[in-house]
């Protein structure tokens, strides 16, 4: 049971991870877009 | 819809009481009762500034309020209505649902959840104050356009951190949501088994995802340009203000889906319970809603027409946009079958989603009549489109919200509300909000251009006629208070299944009220 419980901690954790590098991927990626658009 | 074997509702009611309780609490209903009353706290809060912006325009002229503050007016009505009062009214009713309909017994990160909601409050602060500082408010527009917001005073950092916070709480709640409902359903309870009002909470969570970073890095250029000598949306720096509106609406339209969506999953809940019937087409719901996300990211400039957009362009972003109507009407055309041949009975939730059903739909007839470029650069910034977006997010979000209100009030207090009063909300509430918008139609048709404080005395009519029907709207809110606080402190204890038609997990396994914590041994689905 209490290996369950680490098990669906660990995997929680790696979904949130991924959904947070998703999240900091799109802040960075229109920084650096609008950074080359605007610097021809 | 699922069936279900087994039962394991648990009763454990030992936490902190008093201010600590809300404070510290990791418990999803807490968290989400904290959402649900913050909510209502904004939507007063916005609703005032409403009632400004109504009296102002009751009759030509300037009697009320000065042009710049009817300005700030219409600002932090809509940034307090959209982030502050809707967004976290959805996010109350997910803290409080999800977990419940999947057989979890909490959110997945539940630490990360209090941080997500206590952030709230800083940023509603933030906002709420910046009015009151030196140089006024930040009288820009919800929707921050450069090149405005570099020549504003310090309230347009204030609104900018606000943004930031708002932004992080909606990102952390996302993935608080997403990571629930991927990992932690009961076993048996497969994707396609989890109730509608999940699975449109799993698709607006990734549109957050995806969205609210590209606002919150539009509003950090603009702090940038504001204090570090950049010029991303400045034309005199070499950048441009256009890029600005590309972005902020690449992140807006999704959003008025992040707004909708949600409602969509609440009427799915509504409709079939009141109907005894289960809910028609649901793949095709689940796909429908899908695919509303998906256009929602190619849609963006239909709300820039008047730009100098390309030919091209124009023609490509409206014919996008119009295809949204075919998964829109799909899920209407779900909703009226699922009442087709039903045993209906009107309760307050189910008048408030039929109420919902009529004038969302209207709301995207004016829409798609918005989308047609030659049309739109006629309407664009008059009232027709303040009609239009109304009625999307105040027949179509709120009335959602005030059904899911009703629905579950029961499982979450224990207690009825007043059926006869709950009516009373409804029917009021639906006259009045067609009394206030419905005659912006013929405004915006007739030229009225929004965000002005006087007009040509010809408009007077029906700018009278929208105000009397603004004030008895925001007066009828009063009510759902006073049925609210009533039935938390004097309601009819509620039977253990008020609605028999409800068959999700949290009428079926859990006792009314829910305990405090609830499935900790997950329910077996079949």
């Amino acid at each position: 049971m209490q290996s369950m419980h680490e098990e669906r901690r660990s995997r929680n954790l790696r979904t949130g991870i991924v959904l947070a590098a998703i999240a900091a991927a799109f802040f960075i990626g229109i920084l650096i877009k609008q950074y080359l658009l605007t610097h021809r | 819809m699922s069936a279900v074997l087994d039962q394991h509702g648990h009763a454990h009611e030992h936490h902190p009481s008093g201010i600590m309780r809300w404070v510290t609490t990791t418990n999803h209903k807490d968290i989400g009762t904290m959402y649900l009353w913050f909510s209502f706290a904004m939507f007063l809060v916005g609703g005032f500034m409403a009632m400004v912006i109504r009296a102002e325009l009751f009759q030509p002229g300037l009697q009320v309020v000065q042009p710049q503050v009817f300005n700030e007016m219409t600002t932090y009505h809509g940034l307090i209505m959209v982030f502050g009062a809707i967004m976290p009214a959805f996010v109350g009713f997910a803290n409080w649902q999800i977990p419940m309909m999947i057989g979890a017994p909490d959110m997945a990160f539940p630490r990360m959840n209090n941080w997500s909601f206590w952030l709230l409050p800083p940023a509603a602060l933030l906002l709420v104050t910046s009015l009151f500082v030196p140089g006024g408010g930040a009288g820009v527009g919800w929707t921050m356009y450069a090149p405005l917001t570099v020549q504003q005073g310090p309230s347009m950092d204030m609104m900018i951190f606000a943004v930031h916070l708002l932004g992080m709480s909606s990102i952390m709640g996302s993935i608080n949501i997403i990571t629930t409902l991927l990992n932690m359903r009961a076993p048996g309870m497969t994707m396609m088994k989890m109730p509608m009002f999940c699975w449109t909470w799993l698709i607006t969570a990734y549109l957050l995802i995806a969205v609210m970073p590209v606002l919150a890095g539009a509003v950090t250029m603009t702090l940038t340009d504001r204090h570090f000598g950049t010029s991303f949306f400045s034309a005199a720096g070499g950048g441009d203000p256009v890029l600005y509106q590309h972005i902020f609406w690449f992140f807006g339209h999704p959003e008025v889906y992040i707004i909708a969506i949600p409602a969509f999953g609440v009427i799915s809940q509504v409709i079939p319970t009141f109907s005894r019937k289960p809910l028609f087409g649901y793949a095709s719901m689940v796909y429908a809603t899908a695919s509303i996300a998906i256009l929602s990211f190619i849609v963006w400039a239909h709300h820039m027409y008047t730009v100098g957009l390309p030919t091209a362009g124009q023609l490509y972003f409206m014919y996008a946009t119009m295809l949204i109507a075919v998964p829109t009407g799909v899920k209407v055309f779900n909703w009226v079958a699922t009442m087709w041949k039903g045993s209906l009975t009107f309760e307050t939730p189910m008048l408030f989603a039929i109420g919902f059903l009529f004038l969302f739909t209207l709301g995207g007839f004016s829409g798609l009549v918005l989308a047609l470029t030659a049309v739109d650069v006629q309407m664009q910034d008059t009232y027709y489109v303040v009609a239009h977006f109304h009625y999307v997010m105040v027949a179509g979000a709120l009335f959602a919200a005030f059904a899911g209100i009703y629905y579950w009030l029961p499982k979450w207090t224990g207690r009825m509300y007043n059926e006869t009063l709950g009516k009373w909300h409804f029917w009021l509430s639906i006259i009045f909000f067609n009394l206030t918008f419905f005659v912006q139609h013929f405004l915006g048709i007739a030229g009225m251009p929004r965000r002005i404080p006087d007009y040509a005395p010809q408009f007077a009519e029906f700018n009278k006629i929208s105000s009397i029907g603004a004030f008895g709207f925001g007066l009828s809110q009063l009510l759902l208070l006073y049925i609210v606080v009533s039935t938390i402190r004097s309601g009819k204890k509620a039977p253990e299944r008020p609605w028999e038609g409800a068959d999700t997990l949290e009428w079926t396994h859990l006792p009314t009220p829910a305990p405090y914590h609830s499935f900790e041994k997950p329910p077996v689905v079949k």
